[in-house]
């Protein structure tokens, strides 16, 4: 058998060179094929494969720039007018807006609307009701937070404005928003009839809302807050079981709630004397 | 037109505008109307529930003007008012409403029938003490009313501030004063009103208005 081991490495150095000018003569016909008379007829070089490079006409078109993008010339003539040009154009707007808009007036009126909203606003927060009566020392209470936990905040909102019967009296009341999401009608006048008389979607709204904020009210000088206490009893009022029952604990809660108002009614409701005004009796009702 | 005369005609405008909150200003610096809010808070040792809870977070609101006073009380249980008129003369009246729930009532009281019916506090003695609290930025002093039949009534109270009618709040006759904090304590717990608002906006008239047929009139012992 032969001895091929080296065959290999012999056709791995195997080199063959192109016969000489061949690459030269491939161009040429490269270059004869489309425009024979113009650039054939060129000097094209003879020269070696190696030295071949980009005919003269190419080189010309890589310093070619479109019209539209080149720089223009520099004209520091027409820059200097360009540039005054600018300053009376926008003077010529100011005159128009000066034309259009009387500033004088603009800036007097509303130096006038900002002193009388002060005014007004000092007039409408109570600014001489804040005083006390002698007048020495300034009042905050329409600033101050609420004591404790009850809101005052209808009666600061309307701090200086009249007290009218409409804002106090429940009989001259229309609607009364009793909570945030809640109205009631006008002829329920009693908050005990009005929170054992909820429904199960009403109770929802009334529970979610006085969960935000536990006031409810019948009008601007009505309202009371409801305590933690309160809160919960309320809420065990309106648990309910399945099928929107309410519970043993809820049927409960509102017996007692009914049976506390014939308890007050029995204790402060006339022919007896007693007077829910005074500290003393009602002392005597809830705390004794 | 010329700009110095628009402009005079605008300030003669505006000045025209700032005339009624001046003049408003002006009457409510003269007015003597008074308006203060009580809150009422209820606490009880119990950890139930009970009737005390109704009366928590309620208000009670004085009226004052001239010699007509309202008082209000607005409560989960009741809304209820006394109106007094005439105050100081001989004429001077009191009248009782209910005017929350079905059965509204009014009942009337000459000064005499409301005298007797506050008498437990005709011979209360009072304690003046040097302690003081602060309400409303108003420094309070504390007053001690002993009744006779040894309920106790603690008050806080302004000199800054003219004191009510005797008819109006018969406990507080004879502090120098306007109260603004009481309170009084049991064993199971306590009661207190403390002004939470003072003003003195005008007060309609209406606000006064003796109550009509829409209550039934009722009679007391």
């Amino acid at each position: 058998m032969e001895d091929n081991t080296n065959i290999f490495k012999d056709l791995q150095q195997l080199r063959v060179d192109p016969p000489k000018d061949f690459f030269s003569k491939i161009w040429k016909k490269i270059i004869k094929a489309p425009t024979s008379d113009s650039i054939g007829a060129t000097s094209f070089p003879e020269k070696t494969d190696h030295e071949i490079s980009h005919p003269a006409n190419f080189k010309g078109l890589q310093d070619f720039v479109p019209a539209e993008q080149q720089i223009p010339a520099f004209d520091f003539k027409a820059i200097i007018q360009q540039s005054s040009k600018k300053p009376a154009d926008t003077t010529k707007t100011a005159l128009v807006m000066r034309q259009k808009f009387n500033w004088r007036k603009i800036a007097a009126v509303f130096l006038i609307g900002s002193v009388i909203s002060f005014l007004l606003y000092k007039g409408l927060t109570g600014i001489n009701s804040n005083k006390n009566k002698s007048g020495e020392k300034p009042l905050s209470i329409l600033q101050k937070k609420p004591i404790e936990s009850t809101d005052t905040s209808h009666y600061k909102k309307n701090g200086s404005r009249t007290i009218k019967a409409s804002d106090i009296d429940i009989t001259q009341t229309h609607v009364f928003h009793f909570t945030k999401n809640l109205s009631v009608k006008p002829e329920e006048t009693d908050f005990v009839y009005i929170l054992t008389s909820f429904n199960i979607e009403d109770a929802e709204t009334f529970l979610n809302d006085i969960e935000k904020k536990p006031l409810i009210f019948l009008n601007k000088y009505s309202y009371v807050n409801v305590s933690e206490k309160m809160k919960e009893f309320l809420q065990k009022m309106y648990a309910t079981q399945k099928k929107n029952k309410p519970t043993r604990k809820a049927r409960k809660a509102k017996a007692a709630l009914e049976k506390w108002k014939k308890t007050d009614e029995k204790f402060f409701d006339p022919p007896t004397r007693k007077n829910p005004f005074d500290i003393i009796d009602l002392s005597e009702l809830l705390i004794k | 037109m010329p700009v110095a005369i628009k402009t005079n005609l605008l300030l003669l405008l505006a000045l025209l505008l700032l005339q009624p909150v001046l003049c408003a200003q002006n009457n409510a610096t003269e007015n003597a109307d008074l308006t203060v809010v009580y809150d009422i808070s209820v606490l009880t040792k119990s950890n139930k529930t009970g009737i005390a809870e109704t009366y928590n977070g309620g208000i009670k609101t004085l009226m004052l003007s001239g010699n007509k006073a309202r008082l209000r009380m607005v409560t989960l249980m009741r809304i209820q008012n006394i109106y007094f008129y005439d105050i100081g003369s001989n004429g001077q009246s009191v009248i009782m409403t209910k005017e929350s729930g079905i059965n509204k009532y009014k009942y009337q009281l000459s000064a005499n029938e409301w005298k007797q019916s506050n008498k437990k506090y005709q011979d209360a003695r009072l304690f003046f003490s040097e302690e003081k609290k602060t309400i409303l930025g108003y420094p309070c002093k504390k007053v001690i009313i002993q009744l006779v039949d040894g309920d106790q009534v603690i008050a806080y109270y302004s000199t800054q501030h003219t004191a009510v009618s005797k008819l109006i709040e018969p406990m507080f006759e004879k502090i120098p004063g306007l109260v603004l904090r009481y309170e009084t304590f049991t064993k199971k717990g306590s009661i207190s009103y403390q002004a939470s608002a003072i003003h003195h906006s005008a007060i309609d008239e209406l606000v006064f208005k003796k109550p009509g047929s829409n209550y039934n009139t009722r009679k007391i012992n």
